[in-house]
């Protein structure tokens, strides 16, 4: 379990992340999502013990990260952003290293080796690192992280820049890691793999988490059932007072308002909408997406 | 222990699976040794092309035209006689050093002491073989000056018997040789003091022998200096780990900074040790005479490993990659040019000689020169290891305080 509190962290006069708390249970992918600079990674790096907090603590499985850091790095399983990998030894050298340095036997080692390379479909490639194609590299980052096989799993933004096959192997071995019952915390800016992989999502922006619930319970804050999306120019006090409406309705921003339909029928919904006489321009109905809530909650999209 | 061998390990490997880089700091003593003792051995330096016009038909006119057809002028001067015209319109087209003019009635002048002048015509095209000639007409000047003092009386009386009608009588020739050489042995150690002396040794010696000890002489120099280079391109990895982010997953392990930081110097310590094997094997072959291996390995470790601290000081001072870079290349030039590398120790002026023992370089190259040609032991280069040793502390303990100062900020 990782249990973050309070944790802050300043660089010179910006403050990176800011009494940031939330928690990540064993056996759940738990999503950190927010755009870029929102501070997942500097978050991430306090949580491996890379960065000390200047206010907050870390705890991984009851242990102070900032008390007992090797304890606790040895809990940890890793897959940063980049690749880390030595471009010029194998993918069975690297982990090899790996391996070595997070304490596993030779004999252990070479069997769990030989494991993780069919796990990312990597056996047989004796050829160095560098003649990888960055699929595989991504591939080998994840083989890496998970070689030991980690109670907590940090994973940052493992997916970018790869190809949708790729992805999607690289999804289903975190989500096997997760069904195994290890933590794992997955920061990403991909709304779509954030909803489909993570059981409990983590809203980041600005250096603060803005909201923290399970995925499903997340996209339901918006309302009950499906969703009515209307862009158009108009103010909130005017759609309030001449559509007729009795869910849930959200204004993100200017011009946008998000209506819950719940219970009551769409063309009724669609209906009492078009009667407002207000100046509409599109109208979309669709199931509740975070795409929605990062928009209630910041009021702006988070683009893939 | 294990992960400290797990890091040596990861190192080493890289290398092997990519030695170009390294075997190219390999090449690069053996290959600017070569270039150098080539360049510097062989037939020796160019002769002085000396046009010589005789004008004088005296006996000094003919002493002098009987000089320089002696085998050690030839060595050194390729003489051609010509007339003064001549001469000039030779150095015009290049065919000449310099044209040394003995003016007629020279002979006589000297040995009256009414004073003559020796003209030299130097080729402009040329700088320092002119300039052979003119030192050589100076010394013969003052030469013949000091003896128009000291032998004008008997040489004044030989000249007068040559000149009579039945030659002269070889007694009194005896007599005046007998006078002429108890003058010069009298005053020749206040005329002719010994500044300086040449002894040439092995005559029989070829060419090639010449350049390979030359090899041998500079070769050292050299591999002092590749060595820091070595220590300095296996640090710099550190670096461009913390670029790539390997440096930031090995400190999410159970490893501490520290042993990180220990293990790369202790690696470009390794890995110049094990160049050092290579660059030896060949340097063997060029060495003459036995040397104490033990002192050699001995000083070579205490280099190595203080190369080693020195490039971990580089890059804790550095911010980045490519500053560590920049200025760890030109430490390393001045070093070089200070220590010894390029030029022979003896050979810098007294000036930069103070300067020398500030450098790394000054501590290797000379306990490397007094064990490859002074023929010492241990003993002889015990200070150059201990202040190696002392090197490797210091630099190492601030260089790596200085990393780890920097990785504690983050891994970047």
């Amino acid at each position: 379990m990782i249990v973050v509190e309070n944790l802050t962290r300043r660089f010179g006069s910006v403050v990176a992340v800011d009494g940031v708390s939330f928690r990540a249970e064993p056996g759940k992918v738990t999503g950190l999502l927010g755009p870029n600079g929102a501070g997942k990674t500097t978050t991430l790096s306090m949580i491996s013990g890379l960065l000390k907090p200047d206010a907050g603590r870390v705890l991984l499985q009851g242990i102070d990260v900032a008390e007992r850091p090797l304890e606790a790095k040895a809990l940890l399983g890793v897959v940063p952003q980049e690749i880390a990998l030595y471009e010029e030894i194998s993918a069975r050298e690297n982990l090899e290293f790996w391996g070595a340095l997070r304490g596993l036997e030779a004999k252990a080692l070479k069997a769990r080796i030989d494991e993780v390379l069919n796990t990312v479909e990597l056996a047989g490639r004796n050829d160095p690192v560098s003649k990888f194609s960055g699929g595989m590299k991504r591939r080998l980052n994840l083989a890496a992280g998970i070689l030991h096989h980690p109670p907590v799993l940090l994973l940052d933004e493992p997916t970018v820049g790869i190809d949708v096959h790729a992805r999607a192997r690289i999804l289903e071995i975190v989500r096997e890691e997760a069904n195994r019952g290890t933590t794992v915390l997955y920061t990403t800016h991909y709304l779509e793999e954030a909803e489909n992989l993570c059981d409990r999502i983590a809203i980041m922006d600005h250096g603060k988490i803005l909201a923290d619930d399970e995925t499903q319970r997340l996209k339901r804050s918006l309302g009950e059932g499906r969703l009515v999306i209307v862009r158009g120019n108009f103010e909130e006090s005017a759609f309030r007072e001449r559509v007729r409406h009795n869910g849930t309705m959200h204004f993100p921003e200017r011009g946008r308002a998000i209506l819950g339909v719940g219970d009551h029928p769409v063309p009724q919904v669609l209906e009492h909408l078009f009667a407002s006489g207000l100046q509409i321009d599109d109208v979309t109905v669709q199931e509740p997406r975070l795409e929605n809530v990062f928009l209630k909650l910041t009021g702006r999209e988070l683009r893939d | 222990m294990k992960t400290f061998r797990a890091l040596l390990l990861r190192d080493a490997r890289r290398t092997l699976r990519s030695p170009t880089a390294t075997l190219l700091l390999l090449l690069f003593p053996l290959a600017l040794g070569a270039v150098f003792s080539f360049a510097f051995s062989g037939s020796g330096p160019p002769k002085v092309r000396l046009l010589l016009a005789m004008e004088d038909k005296g006996i000094l006119g003919q002493f002098l035209s009987g000089a320089v057809d002696r085998p050690e002028m030839r060595d050194r001067f390729e003489v051609t006689v010509v007339d003064s015209s001549e001469g000039r319109a030779m150095l015009n087209r290049d065919k000449g050093s310099a044209l040394l003019v003995v003016p007629a009635g020279f002979t006589d002048h000297v040995l009256d002491g009414s004073g003559t002048t020796l003209t030299v015509w130097k080729n402009p095209r040329e700088s320092i073989l002119p300039q052979v000639v003119e030192e050589g007409a100076y010394i013969l000047a003052d030469g013949l000056a000091a003896a128009s003092v000291v032998l004008a009386e008997p040489v004044r009386e030989l000249r007068d018997l040559s000149q009579g009608a039945n030659g002269p009588d070889p007694q009194d020739v005896g007599r005046l040789s007998t006078e002429m050489a108890a003058r010069i042995r009298t005053s020749g150690r206040f005329l002719f003091p010994p500044v300086a002396g040449l002894e040439r040794t092995n005559e029989n010696q070829s060419e090639e022998n010449t350049a390979g000890k030359l090899f041998a002489l500079i070769l050292p120099g050299f591999v002092v200096m590749t060595l820091v280079m070595i220590a300095d391109f296996t640090m710099r990895d550190l670096l461009k780990d913390a670029a790539r982010g390997t440096l930031a997953l090995c400190l999410t392990s159970p490893v501490r900074a520290g042993q990180i930081v220990r293990a790369k110097i202790a690696y470009s310590v390794l890995l110049g040790l094990a160049s050092l094997v290579i660059l030896s094997a060949f340097g063997a072959a060029f060495v003459e005479g036995k040397i104490d291996l033990v002192a050699y390995i001995v000083l070579s470790i205490a280099y190595c490993m203080a190369a080693g601290g020195f490039a971990a000081l580089t890059y804790g001072l550095a911010r980045s990659e490519r500053q560590g870079a920049v200025v760890g290349s030109m430490v390393l030039l001045v070093m070089s040019f200070l220590g010894g590398s390029y030029i022979p120790l003896d050979a810098l002026s007294p000036g930069m000689r103070a300067l020398s023992p500030f450098t790394l370089n000054y501590w290797g190259v000379n306990g490397y020169t007094k064990i490859l040609q002074g023929g010492v032991g241990l003993g002889g280069v015990g200070l150059n290891v201990v202040v190696l040793l002392a090197i490797f502390a210091i630099t190492s303990a601030a260089g790596g305080a200085l990393i780890l100062r920097r990785l504690a900020r983050g891994a970047r």
